[in-house]
């Protein structure tokens, strides 16, 4: 029996097939364009049966960052509590938060977004403000395509008689102020499957190939949490950030001991590794959004100065007004810039404060950082460090092994609880 | 199933240390020359010297740290003077949370102003090369005491100060001492921490490690206290560690402290054989009462005079010391001193000579003890049997299932569903075992014994908060 296993990324643009052997190490990976007229389901197919080698559905494992994943509208009943450890459970499950209000907040928010989920509290069977809350609840200000409830598993029925056409799930806090229970994670990984079968056609795909298909950025975060617990050839030898550039969102998985003890934003109780995406940071996408932050930013004299070796006054006044349309690799530098300097500033919602002095490594992954060169980006980075004491290290996945070690991965402890 | 393994050991941490060492902070510590430094110390500078000598009495320990190096030196000589038999190094909290600018400027401002701005010794800030200088004419260990999760560059420094006594534990150090820092980085912080004390080590001078059982000090059931005892011997064990020391708190009861050392020292000593480390060789350590202190002296030093006489009765190789400020602030110098007087004075007018701790018993004692062990063997076979890659993660696993939880532990990732109250006797029983995986035969004797007390008037926190004030 073969013990060669395959890993599929099926992304907006690119296919990426990689060959895996029994130590989970890539013995071959190949890039193919998306054929949009053949169709992903077929394509993948002709890709598999090209390898000629016998496979089962055991042996294929198949993730996906196309459609630039959900996007989740949070309503919760504390930020601190409820709402951070919804955030967490979305961003682990690689979707994206577009907001997080909490249920005193009528202010609405009419941006389109897939799930809108709300909860909040621990269960307990006599909740006054709770239910005041819910009652006062008015979904029309927001615009969304599915209603989930995950809050107070005793309010639950009242919730479905206010909003019949809403799906209740368990409470992810349960009985204690802390996530322990990933019931937010599953549900939005399901539907995550569920939208990419519906918008991509892949589910003749899942049938055949597949027994799952993962979001793109939770197998990233798997992989991630791997080589945290020293189960991958990448070494981790101390706190560290994880960075994914791609077109739509640029990704930052950390350890979350380099949150400062002065940020307000924090992720949720017993969390050991988080992720906060930023949806305005890409280089295709996202480009529009990318370069008008690099072109306002207040430092992007001392930017231009690390990445460019000639013409940095002509192209920061050309950039400045305008005129100037950056080279990817410019972009995805611009990309690690602005996140670092948001990061460090805790600057997007729910977006805590980090300590970038306490992290010890950077590692960059994804197809943007392959054209990057690790002196520049330690040249970035150095640009948020406070300190002289303060000397990480900076390693690009050049061999997508991240990404490998995720998909590979039975168990990811934080989620087997 | 991930049980405790010599395999489980860091093969190669040269880049780990690389990263830790490439630190300004860490500037000029070479291996070779630590290792040199050792070599030339006394061989009574290292515990297992100390224990392997001591008498029939505790060794004792007292505790300690002042920011600037002056101060730490006359604090040095005083406890010297004293008869301490373990010199403490006490880190200052700012170093403990690695936050080492903040630990710079206040140890600046503690030298301008001649006032200390830091509750202990900013050990990394000081560096190595003058640290040493404070234990130049000393010929006792000296122990670091601290309280940090990510611990690799102090103990780096300590080891190259000359320091042979290394406190703490991924889950000791993390637990009591942290909210929010993640307990499966503090665990993997500490195998590094474990490895660097194995590769110091030669085989008559071991770098010595010691955990720290008092936990919260706060209604901890010593099965729970036992189990992470055991658990912490056997991660160090896992990284060549050959000079461990289990510890606890002084329980409030002298009936369950009897008990408690009974099955720690037996348990500790049993699991480290069945897993392949009968090398390593292991110490109790019993520390005085850790929870509120009277603020009343003439009551502080009773409580202080009991607890050292419990430490001979359950022959404790080592007692680490209060003294009668306890309640009041950080101790000066003098009283610190004058703490290792009396412990000293009562253990020497009080001997209780070498019998062994197993013919001190009764009914109450026995039963105490077979329930303590019988909890301590389920949670940790229930902890082996947890399916993983090592047994670290099973560990970090076996918290966030709840199966252990320390009361009253402000971390994260701690269960708090265990609630433990007092009986009749002051001992500490569990009320609620939430998912600690006590046996329900067990779980039913420990609320028969609390029975004894329940005052059903009283509210919960009422009679949690009078058994946690049970000495003031």
């Amino acid at each position: 029996m073969s013990k060669i296993r395959i890993a599929i990324d099926i992304g907006s643009t690119v296919v990426k097939i990689a060959k895996i052997g029994s130590n989970d190490e890539i013995i071959e990976q190949n890039f193919y364009p998306r054929d949009f007229e053949t169709g992903i389901a077929k394509q993948v197919e002709s890709l598999v049966d090209s390898l000629d080698i016998p496979l089962d559905k055991n042996s294929i494992q198949v993730c996906s960052s196309a459609n630039g994943g959900l996007r989740i509208g949070i309503i919760c009943l504390t930020n601190h509590f409820s709402g951070t450890t919804f955030r967490n459970q979305v961003l682990s499950a690689g979707a994206n938060p577009i907001f997080v209000h909490d249920l005193e907040d009528d202010r609405g928010n009419l941006n389109p977004i897939d799930i809108l989920l709300i909860g909040g509290g621990i269960d307990c069977e006599d909740s006054p403000p709770l239910e005041k809350r819910l009652r006062r609840f008015n979904p029309d200000k927001y615009h969304f395509s599915s209603l989930i409830y995950a809050g107070n598993c005793f309010y639950a029925d009242l919730f479905t008689q206010l909003f019949p056409d809403a799906k209740v799930i368990a409470n992810p806090l349960a009985e204690a102020l802390n996530s322990r229970k990933s019931t937010v994670f599953e549900a939005l990984r399901h539907a995550y499957l569920d939208d990419l079968v519906f918008k991509d056609g892949v589910s003749e795909l899942r049938d055949s190939l597949s027994k799952t298909i993962h979001p793109t950025p939770e197998i990233v975060n798997r992989g991630f949490q791997r080589a945290v617990f020293n189960h991958s050839t990448i070494l981790i030898t101390g706190a560290c950030v994880l960075i994914d550039i791609g077109g739509a969102t640029t990704d930052i998985h950390y350890t979350v001991e380099i949150i400062s003890t002065n940020s307000e934003s924090r992720p949720s109780a017993g969390t050991s590794i988080a992720r906060y995406v930023f949806t305005d940071l890409g280089i295709v996408a996202s480009i529009d959004s990318t370069i008008l932050q690099l072109r306002t930013h207040p430092r992007l004299y001392e930017f231009l100065n690390i990445i460019l070796k000639e013409n940095i006054r002509e192209i920061y006044r050309s950039l400045r007004e305008g005129e100037y349309d950056p080279s990817l690799e410019i972009l995805s530098y611009a990309c690690l810039f602005l996140a670092l300097d948001r990061f460090s500033q805790g600057q997007g919602a729910g977006l805590p404060i980090a300590e970038l002095g306490k992290v010890s490594q950077f590692i960059l992954t994804g197809g943007s950082a392959q054209n990057l060169n690790e002196k520049m980006i330690s040249k970035i980075v150095n640009l948020f460090l406070e300190n002289e004491n303060s000397h990480p290290t900076v390693f690009i996945d050049r061999c997508y092994q991240i990404w490998v070690d995720g998909i590979t991965w039975p168990c990811s402890p934080a989620y087997t609880v | 199933m991930a049980k405790p393994s010599i395999n489980a050991k860091l093969q190669d941490i040269t880049p780990y240390r690389q990263q830790i060492l490439s630190q300004p902070l860490a500037q000029g510590i070479s291996y070779q020359e630590v290792q040199d430094h050792l070599a030339n110390l006394p061989r009574s500078r290292f515990p297992q010297t100390a224990y392997n000598n001591k008498g029939s009495s505790p060794l004792i320990q007292p505790r300690g740290g002042f920011s600037t190096f002056e101060a730490q030196l006359e604090l040095t000589k005083q406890l010297y003077s004293a008869g301490a038999d373990f010199i403490p190094l006490t880190i200052d909290s700012c170093t403990r949370q690695n936050q080492y600018d903040t630990a710079a400027n206040l140890l600046q401002r503690s030298e301008e102003e001649e006032k200390d701005y830091l509750n202990g010794y900013p050990l990394i800030t000081h560096g190595y090369e003058i640290t040493r200088e404070l234990y130049r004419n000393i010929d006792r260990p000296i122990s670091l005491r601290h309280g940090t999760p990510d611990a690799r560059l102090l103990v780096e420094v300590a080891i190259a100060s000359g320091i042979t006594e290394i406190e703490g534990g991924g889950i000791c150090y993390c637990l009591p001492y942290s909210e929010g820092f993640p307990l499966d980085r503090s665990l993997l912080y500490w195998q590094y921490v474990d490895r660097i004390c194995a590769e110091y080590s030669t085989k008559d001078a071991p770098i010595h490690r010691e955990s720290f059982g008092p936990l919260s000090a706060t209604l901890v059931p010593p099965a729970i206290a036992v189990a992470i005892q055991i658990i912490e011997a056997l991660l160090a064990a896992e990284q060549g560690v050959t000079s461990f020391a289990v510890s606890f708190g002084q329980t409030g009861s002298m009936i369950q402290d009897l008990a408690t050392a009974k099955v720690l020292r037996k348990l500790t000593r049993t699991y480290l054989n069945q897993f392949g480390f009968k090398a390593v060789q292991t110490y109790l350590v019993y520390h005085q009462w850790m929870g509120q202190f009277p603020p009343q002296r003439e009551k502080a030093a009773a409580l202080i005079v009991g607890s050292t006489i419990i430490s001979s009765i359950i022959s404790a190789d080592k007692v680490v010391v209060k003294t009668v400020n306890e309640a009041l602030g950080v101790p000066a110098a003098e009283v610190n001193a004058e703490a290792t007087s009396t412990v000293q004075y009562v253990l020497e007018r009080f001997r209780y000579g070498d019998i062994p701790t197993e013919s001190l018993t009764s009914p109450q004692i026995e039963r105490e003890t077979a329930l303590i062990e019988s909890e301590t063997k389920t949670i940790l076979q229930t902890i082996f049997d947890l399916s993983g890659d090592a047994f670290w993660e099973s560990v970090f696993r076996a918290f966030q299932l709840g199966y252990l939880d320390v009361p009253f532990s402000p971390h994260n990732d701690n269960a708090n569903k265990l609630i433990s109250m007092r009986d009749a006797n002051g001992s500490i029983r569990i009320l609620e075992k939430g998912n600690v995986p006590i046996s329900d035969q067990d779980a039913e004797i420990e609320k028969s014994l609390l029975a004894s007390k329940h005052n059903k008037s009283d509210k919960t926190y009422q009679q949690l908060l009078a058994d946690i004030n049970i000495m003031v």
